[in-house]
């Protein structure tokens, strides 16, 4: 089934779908027909994370949300945490703390970092990993990935 | 798809499609359409409907939106309220999930492994329905029929669950496989002033099941004023009691009785207070 055109808005972008599949997701829709690289395919069941997004500032996996559900809301990737388009302290602390390695799973942990300090500006070891719980990393960095956010919280709070 | 913003739009719209597929936080749907294992005709989308958003409690009891998320089933002003509910939302996947999950959803989607219906058998709760022939109750306990099949009617849509006030502790414990979905799971809730406790038994039979024998088992045996367990070994029976309801395989049944010793030893301790 085909859709009428309708919106999204996409890191303040908007964009216009046009053609767009009644079923999609917008895991989907922000890959295949609008570029949007930083959220990745890992699972497409809501298992994995790599496709995290903010959807009105809440974390949720791009593939467990209908596109068309998703117009007229805020969509926000991890290329549009910051600005000016630069890296956020999140980004770099992950950077810095060696917490990317491939990178698939990077874009997603940092937005669910970047939530979690959001609601959480000292968050305790086990708030962390229950933050980051969602999100898979098969190279297994996770303790340096801990350690990142450990990092944003110290440096926000001196 | 149509996105109607009160109960009235989203009934009128299920009418005008009546093969529609409801999309509550997409977390079960979206699977299936990903797959490919479901092609949508059309959808509607319940998120914007005000009817099914929010909770509101009074002495009676606790009236819970269907629109709720997971996450706020474990906000802690609920979870004061409803602690057993709380525990098993806050466990039924990663954050991502939780914030999308909704608490219509997961009964619509009548999973056999799913934790929330067996905390609202235990809760004695009541599902309200709402279709184009007005509201309709449905107890909890009767809600699901078979895993995927509800009593909800064609052109009936889940507006809210009803939990009725009772005064005592109510515990959650399930047991899972590595697939994160329960083996089993055990709701427990007291009512000091009824001195009843009801358990259910979820994911080790196709739909929950109330525990009764287990339950009156417990009648002689509990100093209610204490709210305390007189001999510790009616744990160790109210256990295998419950296991009884669980069917097979046998490591599930042990599963279960362990959970639920655990939780009726947790809500109600041995000894004089």
């Amino acid at each position: 089934v085909t859709l009428s055109p309708y919106r999204l808005r996409v890191d303040g972008q908007e964009h216009r779908v046009v053609d767009g599949r009644l079923g999609d997701s917008l895991l989907r829709v922000l890959r295949d027909r609008l570029g949007v690289t930083a959220v990745k395919e890992g699972c497409a069941t809501g298992d994995c994370g790599t496709c995290a997004v903010l959807v009105d500032g809440t974390l949720v996996n791009g593939c467990l949300v209908l596109a068309a559900a998703a117009a007229g809301r805020e969509v926000t990737t991890a290329s549009g945490l910051s600005h000016d388009g630069g890296a956020t302290d999140v980004q770099r602390a992950f950077a810095e703390a060696g917490a990317v390695q491939c990178g698939f799973c990077a874009p997603g942990l940092v937005l669910a970092a970047h939530e979690l300090l959001t609601r959480t500006p000292a968050p305790g070891d086990a708030q962390i990993r229950e933050a980051l719980s969602g999100n898979r990393c098969a190279c297994a960095g996770f303790e340096r990935v801990v350690e990142a956010v450990r990092r944003v919280a110290a440096g926000r709070s001196s | 798809m149509a996105t109607p913003h009160t109960l009235d739009e989203a009934v009128a719209a299920l009418e005008a499609h009546p093969a529609a597929l409801l999309l509550g936080g997409g977390t079960d749907l979206m699977p299936a359409l990903n797959s490919g294992r479901l092609r949508p005709g059309s959808v509607v989308a319940l998120r914007a409907v005000r009817e099914l958003a929010g909770w509101h409690g009074d002495d009676l009891g606790v009236w819970l939106g269907a629109g709720l998320t997971f996450t706020q089933l474990q906000q802690p002003s609920l979870a004061a309220l409803l602690p057993a509910l709380a525990r098993a939302a806050g466990a039924a996947g990663p954050p991502a999930v939780r914030n999308a999950a909704t608490l219509g959803g997961n009964l619509g989607t009548a999973a056999r492994r799913g934790d929330i219906l067996p905390v609202l058998v235990a809760l004695d709760a009541v599902v309200l329905l709402h279709g184009s022939g007005g509201p309709r109750k449905v107890p909890a306990g009767r809600f699901v029929l078979e895993p995927g099949r509800t009593a909800l009617r064609p052109g009936e849509l889940i507006a809210a669950a009803w939990v009725p006030a009772a005064r005592g502790p109510q515990e959650f414990c399930a047991v899972r496989r590595e697939s994160g979905r329960s083996l089993v799971s055990v709701a427990l809730a007291v009512d000091l002033d009824t001195r009843r406790v009801r358990c259910a038994v979820g994911a080790a039979r196709p739909v929950p099941v109330r525990a009764t024998a287990a339950e009156a088992f417990l009648a002689g045996r509990v100093d209610w004023p204490a709210g305390r367990v007189a001999d510790a070994a009616a744990y160790e029976e109210f256990g295998r009691l419950v296991a009884t309801v669980a069917g097979s395989p046998p490591y599930a049944r042990h599963a279960v009785a362990v959970c639920a010793r655990r939780l009726l030893a947790r809500a109600l301790p041995a000894g004089p207070a």
